[in-house]
């Protein structure tokens, strides 16, 4: 992967911030205590694909992936100049430069505010010009209609559907994904017609 | 009511505005108010106008007043 000569480095701390967030890297031992919490309220597990209510401490730290930052990232969503922690961008990168993409917002406070457009907005930016990704992508289920607008506004493609891939906890059966991909040549084609919103910054461990 | 009009109802309706609010050329993204919330409402709505789950194809293409409009004159 290459480097596009900017502030970060491979295993370093990441910091992105836009016009009103904060993205920062967490530890995993961070992300679960941040996250726990959320681990109780269905609607923001069950789009994940997780069960809800049921989770104790230590098997929610487990769950956690180790975060390296190097091609698997945790970044804590804060609002600027606040500690609060309303959400998180998740990103694991394949060795031929592939980013898979998932994101939560816990605070409900914040749903329906534009956080996830503005914020994965600034992870793309840093996963295709510092990490040198060349496709990003996701796979929200059929019926996570919030994160399908998300990946349609931020000028995704739609390429296919997995088929019952997917446990929905809610409904109890295997439901459908969506497969959304982005290609680094079209991601830097849409840049060029709107204003830069993300400065990544490098923080000292 | 033609389908173009019925489906700036139903996004009118989503996103709580009148209708005069909801050009005929709205899409995802340049409509104030056409967040992810009101995208789920308006998913939502329409589900109960055809009394069914929309399909993971409609789900996907249903991005503008002009493809609810398509939709709404396919299935009606």
């Amino acid at each position: 992967m290459s480097n596009s000569g900017r502030s970060w480095k491979p295993g370093r701390p990441v910091l992105l911030t836009t016009e009103r967030f904060s993205l920062e890297s967490m530890t995993k031992l961070q992300a679960a205590r941040a996250t726990y919490a959320w681990s109780f309220d269905p609607e923001i597990m069950h789009p994940l694909g997780f069960s809800a209510g049921n989770w104790s401490p230590y098997r929610w730290f487990k769950s956690h992936k180790k975060f390296n930052n190097r091609n698997k990232f945790m970044l804590a969503i804060r609002p600027k100049g606040s500690r609060k922690l309303i959400g998180y961008e998740r990103c694991y990168v394949s060795p031929n430069g592939i980013g898979f993409l998932t994101v939560a917002i816990g605070d409900r406070s914040w749903w329906g505010r534009g956080v996830v457009l503005e914020t994965r907005a600034a992870i793309i930016d840093f996963l295709f010009e510092d990490v040198g990704c060349q496709r990003i992508w996701g796979t929200p289920t059929a019926r996570n209609f919030p994160s399908i607008y998300n990946y349609q506004a931020l000028g995704f493609t739609y390429e296919g559907t997995l088929r019952r891939n997917a446990y929905d906890h809610g409904r109890q059966e295997n439901v459908d994904s969506l497969m959304f991909a982005m290609l680094r040549e079209e991601w830097l084609a849409q840049r060029a017609k709107k204003p830069e919103t993300s400065q990544p910054e490098t923080e000292t461990p | 009511m033609n389908p173009t009009d019925s489906a700036r109802a139903y996004v009118a309706d989503a996103l709580g505005k009148p209708i005069e609010d909801i050009p005929h050329d709205a899409a995802i993204g340049d409509l104030d108010g056409w967040d992810s919330l009101g995208h789920m409402r308006l998913m939502l709505l329409l589900e109960q106008k055809l009394a069914r789950p929309l399909a993971p194809d409609e789900i996907v293409h249903i991005r503008s007043v002009s493809n609810i409009a398509d939709l709404l004159s396919r299935t009606s």
